[in-house]
């Protein structure tokens, strides 16, 4: 590791407590962290400052996500509450909605929230059943998925099918056809994550048996993925959907895609990490890689063909969260740690 | 930050007492900051934004196999937990009363984020000492938490004499030999004594609970009649078995006689062929193993002309097969001294446990084979299992303990001037004492 340059950072903070969730808006301006407490942090990615913090639940917080076009976002707490928040260009805050789920049918612990590509229909996992809401806060569809708690869920990258993962494999709904028969993808054990690869040809699950799994959605015709030491719940693409990259294991293993899936071969592994990679984040144009790992080392890689990172930087524990800005042409990098760090690195020096 | 956080499982039947120690636990001052799952409604947490709710969510990890079942939702919530654990300094965490212990306690072997995070410290399980009886024989739930504790809280003592607590204990024992027994009522245990298990102190369980090493006899119950020169019947109803065992012991001198030490007499006499007794006929008091068919009930004849006092040894318990012995007006006579032995493992279908002690050193590999080989093929029926063993050339001890198929060991204290002795508890289903005690000793250096 002495050869290589260390990453400089242009921001940090430390969020008191351990950071839940991390999103970037759609446009790549603003960057919002919210902690365990629900203390909601948001950063002017352009100036490198703090615009606005406040607490978004009075419990603790599980996830947050921008909307796709609006300087919009969603927080959810364990309390059956998914707030909508608006932010404008004078930074100041206002809650838009409000969804509140709980009943005494439900499980009020809000599993997940994603965005649909186009903004128009929110996904809330709560319990066994998805809920798709409207950015107003209204709730016009639910899918169950009667293996018990969703897992993971995840949106065509490209349209309107909704994957829902959990115990006993995967759902796909139709949300313009909410009353059609999902696509059923079985597979016996616990699935914990899930990732459409970008053309939406594979949907790909991380499974609690530290194995990860991957259908052909078109076909059905499924591969196993194994040989990792913990669970594979980071599954990310790059190079156009050509590479899956995956975790649980210390090093970046690099999957090929180039024409049948998984089975083209033993994966590539790139060794640098002391420790598993919990955290992997690609750059918007698909090509250059942040690997992160539990004792806290980040690691970017200009290319999935690079045998060495260009540099790295170690956080003070465990890395959370890592996740480039959306922004085509910006290599800001944002990196939160289990003791509640923020940081914001710009790597356009390396990638 | 380094350290494990320590976790114990309160676990317990509907109505056994759980809540009242858990508002214990979080109301008296013992200095720890407590965090509590609890998966019932009503949850409890150390302050107002840590709301821990659980469903009851049971997965298995690939195959189907119990070994390999998990809880998803105790993994979320443990892991939403790891991020704020310098907030406590362990969890409690409660289950349902109708919670299978196994995939909570596997969880803590089974997923590598909890395993480097958390340490299971502990299993208690609170049983309702009035009541409790009542459940060993249609529910799978109350056998399973009592043969996954490490300590049995039995409750509402106050309810029962000290003679039925005398025999429930010994039950308990039968299932779980291995767990501490805490008499209590409204859950008046001592809380530090709950929290500080030790996982791995078999030392502790073995030091504090002595029945163990009791002898196990094929018979479980005696009790001494006076009966004058008359005849009378021993009436018996059909009961979970279709027969019963039994022998009637002369006494010579009924003051000079403890059942306990007439036990030894008795059991060579039992290990005769038994003779087969049927409904209406006549057995006599002597050194003959009787059977008696139970198809349907019967009512044996006592032939006592010779008159004085006899012991009855019984196979099973009077309470399953309402056990009388009537004189000739079919008045009821009570035994003037009744003993419960530590029985056997007669009923293999039932959870028990079995406790093996021996010298000599163990080679690790033949060990490691052994105990791969048993998992394997028996894992289903061991639900736990702790030892600590005497590793050839290695001067400390080898600490293990398993659930089902999952196994963990590490080295424990030295053994220093200490006599090198094995010991070894199992608990499951179906255990046979024989292959375990032999497979272990084949694999002695």
């Amino acid at each position: 590791m002495t050869d290589i340059q260390t990453l400089d950072c242009v921001f940090k903070t430390d969020l008191g407590e351990a950071p839940v969730a991390l999103d970037w808006s759609a446009c790549g301006q603003w960057l919002a962290v919210i902690n365990i407490h629900s203390d909601v942090l948001v950063v002017d990615a352009n100036t490198g400052t703090p615009v606005a913090s406040w607490t978004a639940h009075d419990d603790g917080a599980l996830a947050l996500a921008w909307h796709p076009k609006l300087p919009v976002f969603a927080s959810r707490c364990q309390n059956g509450l998914v707030k909508l928040w608006e932010i404008d260009s004078q930074h100041s805050i206002k809650q838009v909605s409000e969804i509140a789920l709980q009943s005494e049918s439900d499980n009020p612990w809000i599993e997940f929230i994603k965005w649909r590509r186009d903004g128009k229909q929110l996904a809330i996992a709560s319990g066994n059943i998805v809920r798709l809401c409207s950015p107003q806060g209204e709730v016009e569809t639910s899918f169950p998925f009667p293996g018990g708690t969703v897992g993971a869920m995840a949106w065509h990258p490209k349209g309107s099918l909704l994957g829902i993962a959990g115990y006993g494999g995967i759902l796909i709904y139709n949300s313009l056809d909410p009353i059609a028969k999902p696509i059923e993808l079985k597979w016996k054990g616990s699935l914990l994550s899930l990732s459409w690869s970008p053309d939406g040809k594979f949907i790909v699950a991380g499974c609690q048996d530290n194995t990860a799994h991957v259908w052909s959605v078109r076909t059905k015709k499924d591969s196993l993925m194994s040989g990792f030491n913990y669970k594979p719940l980071q599954l990310t693409w790059s190079n156009g959907g050509k590479r899956l990259l995956t975790g649980g294991t210390k090093d970046l293993v690099i999957w090929s895609f180039n024409r049948k899936g998984a089975e083209e071969g033993a994966p590539v592994e790139r060794a640098f990490h002391d420790h598993a990679i919990c955290a992997i984040a690609v750059t918007a144009n698909g090509k250059s890689i942040a690997s992160g790992c539990r004792n806290g080392h980040i690691a970017i890689w200009e290319s999935a063909n690079d045998q060495r990172p260009k540099t790295s930087t170690t956080l003070d524990s465990r890395v959370e969260h890592l996740q480039w800005s959306p922004a085509r042409k910006s290599k800001m990098l944002a990196a939160s740690s289990r003791y509640g760090s923020l940081h914001l690195f710009d790597a356009s020096a390396f990638v | 930050m380094n350290s494990k956080v320590p976790v114990t499982i309160l676990t317990g039947f509907l109505g056994s007492g759980k809540t009242t120690l858990l508002n214990r636990i979080l109301s008296e001052s013992h200095g720890l900051r407590i965090a509590v799952i609890e998966n019932e409604f009503g949850e409890i947490g150390i302050d107002q934004d840590m709301v821990i709710n659980a469903d009851e969510e049971v997965f298995e990890m690939n195959n189907g196999c119990i070994c390999c079942t998990v809880r998803g939702d105790l993994i979320r919530i443990l892991n939403n937990l790891a991020r704020r654990r310098e907030k406590f300094d362990r969890i409690v965490l409660e289950t349902t009363g109708l919670a299978d212990p196994g995939p909570v306690a596997q969880t803590f072997y089974v997923d590598d984020d909890i395993r480097d995070e958390f340490n299971l410290e502990g299993i208690v399980t609170l049983v309702d000492a009035k009541h409790v009886e009542q459940h060993f024989d249609d529910s799978e739930e109350v056998m399973a938490q009592i043969a996954f504790a490490d300590m049995i809280v039995l409750n509402k003592c106050d309810l029962i004499d000290e003679e039925q607590q005398g025999h429930l204990k010994e039950r308990l024992t039968k299932v779980n030999k291995m767990a501490t027994i805490m008499p209590a009522r409204m859950a008046d245990v001592s809380i530090p004594k709950v929290l500080d298990i030790g996982g791995f102190d078999l030392d502790r369980a073995l030091g504090i609970n002595q029945a163990f090493l009791e002898p196990e006899y094929p018979f479980e119950w005696a009790g001494i009649y006076s009966l004058p020169d008359n005849e009378y019947t021993l009436s018996l109803s059909t009961g979970p078995d279709p027969d019963i065992s039994l022998l009637c012991y002369p006494l010579m001198d009924q003051d000079q006689v403890e059942l306990p030490d007439l036990a030894e007499k008795v059991f060579r006499h039992w290990a005769e062929s038994p003779v087969k007794v049927k409904s209406t006929e006549k057995i006599s008091p002597g050194t003959t193993h009787w059977n008696v068919d139970l198809e349907q009930e019967a009512e044996i004849n006592i032939d006592s002309s010779q008159g004085g006092s006899f012991a009855l040894f019984t196979q099973h318990t009077p309470e399953e097969f309402d056990l009388k012995v009537l004189d000739g007006t079919g008045n009821e006579i009570d035994p003037e001294e009744e003993h419960y032995f530590n029985a056997g493992h007669t009923h293999d279908d039932t959870v028990s446990s079995e406790a093996l002690e021996f010298g000599g050193d163990f080679d690790p590999q033949k060990l490691n084979r052994w105990f791969s080989q048993l998992l394997q093929t028996h894992g289903p029926n061991i639900f736990r299992m702790k030892g600590i063993v005497s590793i050839a050339e290695n001067e400390k001890r080898m600490v293990f303990q398993g659930v089902h198929m999952l196994f963990n060991a590490q080295p424990g204290e030295p053994w220093g001037d200490e006599e090198r002795r094995n010991r070894i508890v199992f608990i499951g289903r179906e255990l046979d004492r024989d292959y375990l005690e032999d497979g272990l000793k084949s694999c002695l250096s």
